[in-house]
């Protein structure tokens, strides 16, 4: 960055100088926090910032509220100049708003309407006032359906609806999924996720026994596959994507999809359908061949067979989520590298695969294609992580998280040093991590200590696994399960304490190192860093916000059990990381009031802070929120057993909060536990 | 400057203000506008087709740029799809050191680039005014780039309303 001191002008408006173009063109190198703060500078910035490249990154959520003409905030957007083309309800009343969807109805392209209490007039008459809806959800509005009358005089047609959803509304049946999808002629994209739906042939015979009326319209009281694919048939060749997550859908009901004619899919999404079988993939897969992304996440039964059916016919695939899928191996998920399109890939949780899935297969070679990465709770070694890091130098986004075993100082620095484009790393709960990793001091001559040493010594092995491309290190992450569940509570405070005071010691010495010219990686190369989270990285202190930490771009960061992390650290972290939206230091017990303040005052767009379970602080810490905090919408402060009984009273004056976690007990753990643990490793943490 | 001639020709530019430039066809031709204008031409036109008069570029701004183009004839320029998602890259020390300009040329500059069609240059220089404006406040904005604030206190009071029920996708 510039000395801007030395910058001059002449007296010109600049902004009006350049043109609407040019504007833009700046703009599009904003994140939606800073365009938004420029709009506030004067009307032709807003303009620019209103431009149709930047609306689809932002929406205006109405949350919890009563939504009526004469009570903001409906009310106050009755007399505004801007248009709001993404509009989402959560969790709101409607009341009389005929006036808001008069003003505001025709520029409407996606409206969300989720878990409202709203009547089937009421969505009537939205509905009607909002003729240019492309996207449309209407989800977890179980009421809507029950009577089955919703839409039933409606005699408009919304054309221009591309992609609807209707997930998770329990009493959808055959006759609203009917009455509803012909009023949308040209859909194209359907979401029937977490609903009901009958896919066995029997259930239909039952309430279909030859009644011609009855299947003409649909049943009153089931949603069944075979009056559906009714639909699939007759739209075949407009509709593209498909959602049947979380639903029963069987190896059956996919034989159907794949019997329909012209279907030519190019999404489909089947996470969490558990009664899917091999069968039924490989069947649909062989016909649907122009599939670009698919979603077959947690599926148990899902094996090797079906992802190698999978890697050898979609040549055309974009996205692959195959997270939580335990049956699958080393052999299949190697062959995803074939996939030369693959854009994301998400292997999460595959707890069979071994580092050789990712060293012969999706890193085996070159590749510029992959963005996203998700490799979370598996039992990597050290090898695979350096040659994710050395061979896919495109990545914008890699969660390494829960891998607890092997990702350690030396992977985060190959990371750092190959893999700049980085927009997201998720480094949750990898333990072994340190300060060292993170700002790349004492890595290049491994410091002397005696655990570090030993991590020298293992290092250096690894090397060796790197050429050899062999993994020795299989008897490893027992060694450290173990360690890790005998742990008890004494002994967790003495290593904090030894850590404490290693921290002081290091710290004491990077000021030292400070001047040295270092042949290391310091996280500041991630310029475009956005998102961060080192939860449960209890090596990582104050040392690593203090050097090498600046990242203007981050908005969410996760410090959540960095027992270390304390006011010099934050004071640090708050010069450092200005565009801060995000703050998780749950647990984080060295956490005081001071730390509070710096947080509310220096990070003028905090939206959610979580600070669950920092014993520290006071109604002090509320204090400083209630006085700063311009933007926040979420707080947690459950378990800070030092504060008042009632915090949310110090909080009522903030306009902008929504949700405020207070549960002063403390002992709902389960609860307020913010990083969700993987079921598989959850064993371990047990005590 | 490269005087290799059979395979990289002088070509003569005039700045707005009449001040003449020489340069080489190949640095030249990073410009899109000038590519087209000689395109259209024909190559054998090249030799006698005179010096190219840029009504839209004073003699200042033209110097820079012209230094911008020479330094990076060999380079292979990006084209605009690829620019779209550089916003953190890294930058060339040596474009780092060229944009260090005050506001006024710079904004010379982009007006230039926009002119002149050459997608790297206004990719460097527009980003640097977005680098500006990145984690600042609005009145820091205004100060920086002397904007004059003609928001009324109610109309900011309304979009402030507004905002707080606006949230990233």
């Amino acid at each position: 960055m510039t000395k801007e001191s030395e910058l001059q002008f002449n007296g010109l408006n600049h902004a009006a100088l350049l043109p609407m173009e040019i504007l833009i063109k700046i703009f599009q190198y904003l994140n939606p926090m800073d365009r938004h703060q420029a709009s506030f500078v004067c009307k032709r910035l807003l303009e620019a910032s209103e431009h149709f490249y930047f609306t689809d990154d932002t929406q205006v959520n109405f949350n919890k509220i009563t939504f009526s003409d004469n009570f903001s905030p409906a009310k106050d957007f009755l007399t505004s100049f801007r248009s709001f083309p993404n509009i989402q309800f959560t969790e709101v009343e409607f009341a009389d708003c005929e006036c808001f969807f008069q003003k505001h109805g025709i520029e409407i392209e996606c409206l969300s309407i989720i878990s409202c209490d709203i009547s089937e007039k009421k969505l009537s008459s939205i509905l009607q006032a909002t003729p240019n809806v492309t996207s449309l959800k209407i989800q977890k509005c179980s009421d809507l359906f029950i009577s089955g009358r919703l839409l039933s005089d409606s005699s408009f047609k919304m054309e221009n609806v591309t992609n609807l959803s209707l997930a998770e509304n329990r009493h959808l049946t055959d006759l609203l999924f009917n009455r509803i999808t012909s009023l949308m002629p040209n859909l194209s994209s359907l979401d029937l996720s977490s609903n009901t739906i009958s896919f066995h042939k029997g259930l239909f015979k039952k309430y279909y026994p030859g009644n011609h009326d009855e299947e003409l319209s649909g049943s009153k009281t089931v949603l069944t596959l075979h009056y559906i694919q009714k639909f699939f048939r007759q739209r075949a060749q407009n509709i593209k994507s498909l959602n049947f997550n979380s639903t029963l859908i069987d190896g059956n009901a996919l034989q159907v999809l794949a019997d329909i004619e012209d279907l030519q899919l190019e999404s489909l999404f089947l996470r969490s359908c558990e009664q899917l079988t091999n069968e039924g993939i490989i069947s649909l897969v062989s016909v649907q061949t122009n599939l670009q992304v698919l979603d077959l996440s947690c599926t148990a039964r899902l094996t090797d067979m079906a992802l190698i059916h999978i890697c050898e016919q979609l040549k055309k695939l974009r996205v692959l989520k195959i997270r939580r899928c335990h049956a699958l191996t080393d052999i299949s998920v190697k062959m995803i590298s074939d996939l030369s399109f693959l854009e994301v890939l998400d292997i999460s949780e595959c707890k069979s695969l071994t580092s050789q899935s990712i060293i012969d297969g999706i890193a085996s070679r070159s590749n510029d294609i992959l963005i996203e990465l998700y490799l979370s709770a598996l039992n990597l070694s050290n090898a695979a992580v350096v040659k994710v890091a050395e061979n896919i130098p495109n990545l914008r986004v890699l969660d390494l998280s829960y891998c607890i075993n092997h990702v350690d100082d030396v992977c985060v620095q190959m990371v750092l040093k190959n893999l700049t484009k980085l927009r997201e790393l998720n480094l949750d709960l990898c333990e072994r991590i340190s300060d060292a990793g993170l700002t790349g001091m004492s890595m290049d001559n491994q410091i002397n200590q005696d655990e570090l040493s030993i991590s020298k010594e293992v290092q250096e092995q690894k090397k060796d696994a790197i050429v050899s491309g062999s993994n020795h290190y299989t008897h490893d992450p027992i060694k450290h399960h173990i360690r890790i569940s005998l742990k008890s509570k004494a002994e967790e405070e003495i290593v904090e304490d030894a850590l404490r005071k290693r921290a002081m010691l290091q710290l004491a010495k990077e000021i030292n190192l400070k001047e040295q010219p270092c042949n290391s990686f310091g996280l500041a190369r991630l310029k475009g860093l956005r998102v961060l989270r080192l939860g449960g990285c209890n090596k990582v202190t104050d040392v690593s916000l203090i050097y090498n930490f600046k990242l203007p771009e981050l908005k969410e960061i996760n410090l959540s059990k960095c027992q270390q992390i304390s006011l010099q650290g934050i004071s640090e972290l708050v010069k450092n990381c200005p565009a801060l939206e995000i703050v998780n230091l749950s647990e984080c017990h060295n956490v005081d009031d001071k730390c509070i303040e710096l947080i509310t005052s220096k990070l003028p767009r905090l939206t959610k802070l979580d600070i669950s379970r920092c014993y520290k602080l006071t109604d002090f810490s509320l204090d400083y929120i209630a006085i700063n905090c311009k933007r926040i919408r979420i707080l947690n402060v459950a378990g800070c057993k030092h504060m008042s009984d009632e915090p949310h009273l110090k909080l009522i004056n903030i306009e902008t909060l929504r949700d405020v976690s207070i549960n002063k007990r403390g002992s709902d753990i389960e609860n307020t536990n913010k990083i969700p643990r993987p079921p598989m490793l959850s064993s371990l943490f047990k005590r | 400057m490269d005087i290799d001639r059979p395979s990289d020709p002088q070509v003569s530019v005039v700045s707005s203000d009449g001040t003449m430039f020489h340069t080489t066809l190949k640095s030249i031709l990073l410009s899109g506008t000038i590519k087209d204008m000689i395109e259209h031409i024909g190559e054998g036109g090249v030799e006698n087709m005179g010096a190219i008069p840029l009504q839209n570029v004073d003699s200042k701004t033209l110097e820079i740029v012209i230094k911008w183009i020479e330094h990076h004839k060999d380079n292979i320029q990006p084209t605009s799809e690829e620019i779209k998602d550089k916003t953190a890259d890294f930058i060339d020390p040596w474009d780092e050191n060229f944009l260090e300009m005050d506001l006024d040329k710079l904004y010379n500059l982009i007006t230039a680039a926009n002119y002149l069609n050459i997608p790297q240059l206004l990719w460097l220089s527009t980003r640097k005014i977005a680098m500006l404006i990145k984690n600042r406040t609005p009145q820091e904005i205004r100060s920086l780039f002397n904007i004059e604030d003609d928001w009324t206190p109610q109309e900011i009071e309304a979009v402030q309303k507004e905002n707080q029920w606006c949230e990233e996708k």
